[in-house]
């Protein structure tokens, strides 16, 4: 058996496996990594590219030690691998379609984000509430709280109120709600498509193809619902974001955010699978320029997705009691 | 904009008729789905309120409008509902005879009286190769079809009566033949004359009549038993096999159900409760559940139906909402707290979880009475109960390793069974080559 030579030199020992995160990282190291990955790209680096630590820190305009971090989380990820002689190579082609990337973990800022709309949604929190509170609640540190509003702030989730006080601001949760969002949408998304000089980015229409042919292939059994889910809030925004009309895309992007951070009601596969195949010809006429059709469209999709269940059913009292006992 | 593939000349339209609630509309969208699969092109007649909800799954709709003597169309009083019934869902079964059962079989016989000729219409338009019903009466319309017709029994098993078997509704224990025949004595006086109503309507559609009591013929063709062998009765006088098939669960397939994130107790046991559309109805019961919930080191999903946004503060163990894909909740869930609907009781035994059956009206006393006596499941009062008790009914069964290993075996047992394939399969026999 031969024996592997060692090194004269001891070179710096790249983790073995992934470091286990035992909390999250700061949203500096998150958008440090995924600067690394935008880097990558713009360098045509490919799958086994070698990564240079210096090269990053110098291209990135930050020193070494921010960029170690970086990649550790990008191993995390399984985005880069570890280097037997040392560092780190890339795991993944980052010219791939993000639908395929493998996301970055979440920074405390945007898992404290998450949380705070979850339980704002779940109506676990109070819509009044101060910095100290969420820190109390949450276990987090005043920086990671503010940061946090400030999030909040850029999604119109919450404003600031009197005093200490930031006010939350509803979202769209529960039946009656989402009743009034569909009414909200059948209005403004085709008025959308009818503004002259729309226009939509070719490229983000083709990632979002990519997806909803992705979704029509699937079988019930290993159909993506998570997938479905981006897919759709991705549809939505891509109307809003091509609509010429400054106020309407502006209106649109509003209710989508006050939309998209809830959990979407439950439907069945075949309605999902149906949802994905109309929101394709929909596209396929905007390519093609027939607003009136692709408007027309987009109507008959959103009064099929927002079909109502019944609001109230027992065996045997269809027509609600009216022979009932005064 | 949805697709109507080309149908081949020789698929079977099978048309579906479930009644006015989720169990056995869903129930029947577990059947349609295994019919689709099969090559048979199954289609539902619906009631107005039910538009979409197997469009959603990819059927057609029929809706079926009544002629005359329909309520108004706009939305009826609930918070009056709750008031007018309150009391009666405090009651026992035994008093619920005249406070809510007689009322309600007087508007279910009302019902089948007004929709039979739009039903006849609807049927000689649609030539169905066989008719489905999962209804607790019939409609002459169906019965006087000339096509096969299959009686979906989706109650409890009850519902097709034998000596050796409790009255259906009673919620009588087994061996309680007390209870039994005060329960029959004042189900037949009171119910007689609504009886005696529907038997006349039989008669002037040629049928009829019926044994006392009963408001739904059996199939001559098929009739298909929603009773999962753990639950059967002995009976005395057992069911023809040939025109009589039990299903072992018949679940519908639903979209996976991601699981919401609870702020606390993530890691715990999952506890899924829901009471039906009509059980949501009402929320201070619910609110009662809540605090008791907010003290138990476990998670809770509620389904609280239409009333989601009457709840102001949600503890952190527990998820409101007002619609759950429940199978694939179930299915996630180690404990399913319910009102004894027999959907709901069926999908708590097809993936092996226990129930703690918290009836209030029709044959969730039945199903109540039913879980604790084959050691399924506890029952408790729906409102009869301290903190303490529905504390400690909780707690038992999530400790009952012995019922859990033992609904294991069962759900093993039920989902090999295919119960939607055979129904499916029974069905498309009735088909004319």
């Amino acid at each position: 058996m031969t024996q592997a030579k060692t090194p004269r030199v001891a070179r710096r020992q790249a983790p073995t496996s992934p470091p286990v995160a035992t909390r999250p990282p700061p949203q500096r190291h998150v958008d440090l990594a995924q600067r690394i990955l935008e880097v990558a790209r713009q360098s045509a680096w490919t799958t086994g590219s070698r990564m240079s630590e210096q090269q990053l820190a110098s291209q990135c305009n930050v020193s070494r030690t921010p960029i170690r971090k970086a990649l550790q989380l990008l191993a995390l990820q399984g985005a880069v691998a570890a280097d037997p002689d040392g560092g780190y190579r890339l795991a993944v082609d980052p010219s791939e379609s993000q639908h395929h990337a493998p996301p970055l973990p979440s920074s405390e800022e945007e898992e404290l984000f998450r949380a705070i709309v979850r339980d704002l949604a779940a109506r676990r929190i109070p819509v009044s509430q101060t910095v100290i509170g969420l820190q109390r609640r949450y276990g987090a540190s005043r920086l990671t709280v503010q940061n946090a509003l400030q999030k909040l702030m850029e999604e119109r989730v919450v404003e600031r109120a009197a005093g200490q006080q930031w006010l939350l601001k509803p979202l769209i949760v529960g039946v009656e709600a989402l009743g009034y969002s569909d009414e909200f949408r059948l209005l403004m998304e085709p008025a959308a498509l009818l503004t002259p000089g729309f226009k939509v980015d070719s490229a983000a229409l083709a990632a979002l193809r990519q997806g909803l042919e992705l979704l029509g292939r699937m079988e019930e059994r290993n159909f993506d619902l998570p997938l479905f889910e981006r897919t759709s809030v991705e549809f939505h925004r891509l109307i809003a974001r091509s609509c010429a009309n400054p106020f309407i895309e502006d209106a649109l992007l509003n209710h989508q955010l006050r939309r998209s951070h809830v959990t979407p009601a439950a439907s069945s596969v075949f309605r999902m699978r149906e949802a994905a195949n109309e929101q394709l010809h929909i596209l396929k006429q905007i390519e093609l320029d027939q607003m009136a059709l692709a408007a027309d469209l987009l109507r008959a999709h959103l009064r099929l997705s927002g079909t109502q269940r019944p609001r109230m059913l027992g065996r045997g009292v269809p027509q609600m009691l009216r022979s009932a006992p005064g | 904009m949805t697709r109507t593939p080309q149908l081949p000349m020789t698929q079977k339209t099978i048309a579906l008729f479930p009644e006015a609630s989720y169990g056995a509309a869903l129930n029947c969208v577990g059947i349609a789905q295994e019919l689709r699969r099969q090559g048979a092109r199954p289609v539902f007649i619906c009631h107005p309120g039910f538009t979409g909800v197997f469009s959603e799954y990819g059927f057609q709709e029929h809706q079926l409008h009544a002629t005359e003597g329909a309520t108004a169309s706009g939305t009826p009083d609930w918070t009056d509902f709750v008031r007018r019934h309150s009391d009666a869902f405090r009651a026992s079964a035994l008093d619920q005879i005249e406070s809510y059962v007689a009322p309600t079989w007087d508007a279910i016989v009302d019902t089948a009286m007004r929709i039979e000729e739009p039903l006849r219409q609807l049927l000689a338009r649609l030539k169905p190769d066989v008719i489905v019903v999962d209804n607790v009466i019939t409609f002459p319309a169906v019965v006087n079809a000339a096509v096969p017709w299959v009686r979906v029994v989706s109650c409890a098993e009850t519902e097709i009566p034998d000596a050796q078997i409790p009255p259906y509704l009673s919620g009588c224990p087994s061996l309680d033949r007390a209870c039994w025949e005060r329960f029959s004595e004042r189900y037949k006086r009171v119910i007689g004359p609504i009886h005696e109503r529907f038997a006349a309507f039989l008669k002037s559609c040629g049928l009829g009549p019926y044994p006392s009591g009963e408001f739904m013929e059996r199939s001559p063709w098929l009739n298909l038993m929603l009773a999962p062998a753990i639950l059967r009765y002995p009976r005395k006088n057992g069911l023809n096999p040939k025109t009589f098939v039990y299903l072992d669960g018949c679940v519908r397939t639903e979209a996976p159900c991601q699981l919401p994130h609870f702020a606390s107790h993530a890691d715990k046991a999952l506890i899924y409760t829901s009471f039906g559309s009509l059980g949501a109805v009402d929320t201070e019961l619910f609110e009662r559940i809540i605090r008791v919930y907010a003290e138990l080191p476990y998670r809770f999903l509620i389904n609280v139906g239409h009333w989601r946004d009457h709840y102001a503060a949600t503890p952190d163990n527990v998820f409101l909402d007002s619609w759950f894909p429940q199978p694939s909740v179930v299915r996630q869930a180690q404990l399913f707290v319910h009102h004894g609907g027999n959907n709901s009781f069926c999908e708590a035994l097809y993936y092996g979880v226990p129930s703690l059956v918290m009836p209030y009206c029709w044959d969730g006393h039945d199903n109540a009475q039913r879980a604790v006596e084959t050691g399924v499941g506890l029952h408790l009062p729906r409102y009869n109960w301290s903190d303490a008790e529905l504390k400690a009914a909780i707690v038992a069964l999530l400790g009952d390793h012995k019922m859990q290993a033992r609904l294991q075996r069962n759900a093993v047992h039920m989902q090999a069974a295919q119960g939607t394939v055979l129904a499916a399969q029974s069905i498309l026999k009735l088909a004319t080559p």
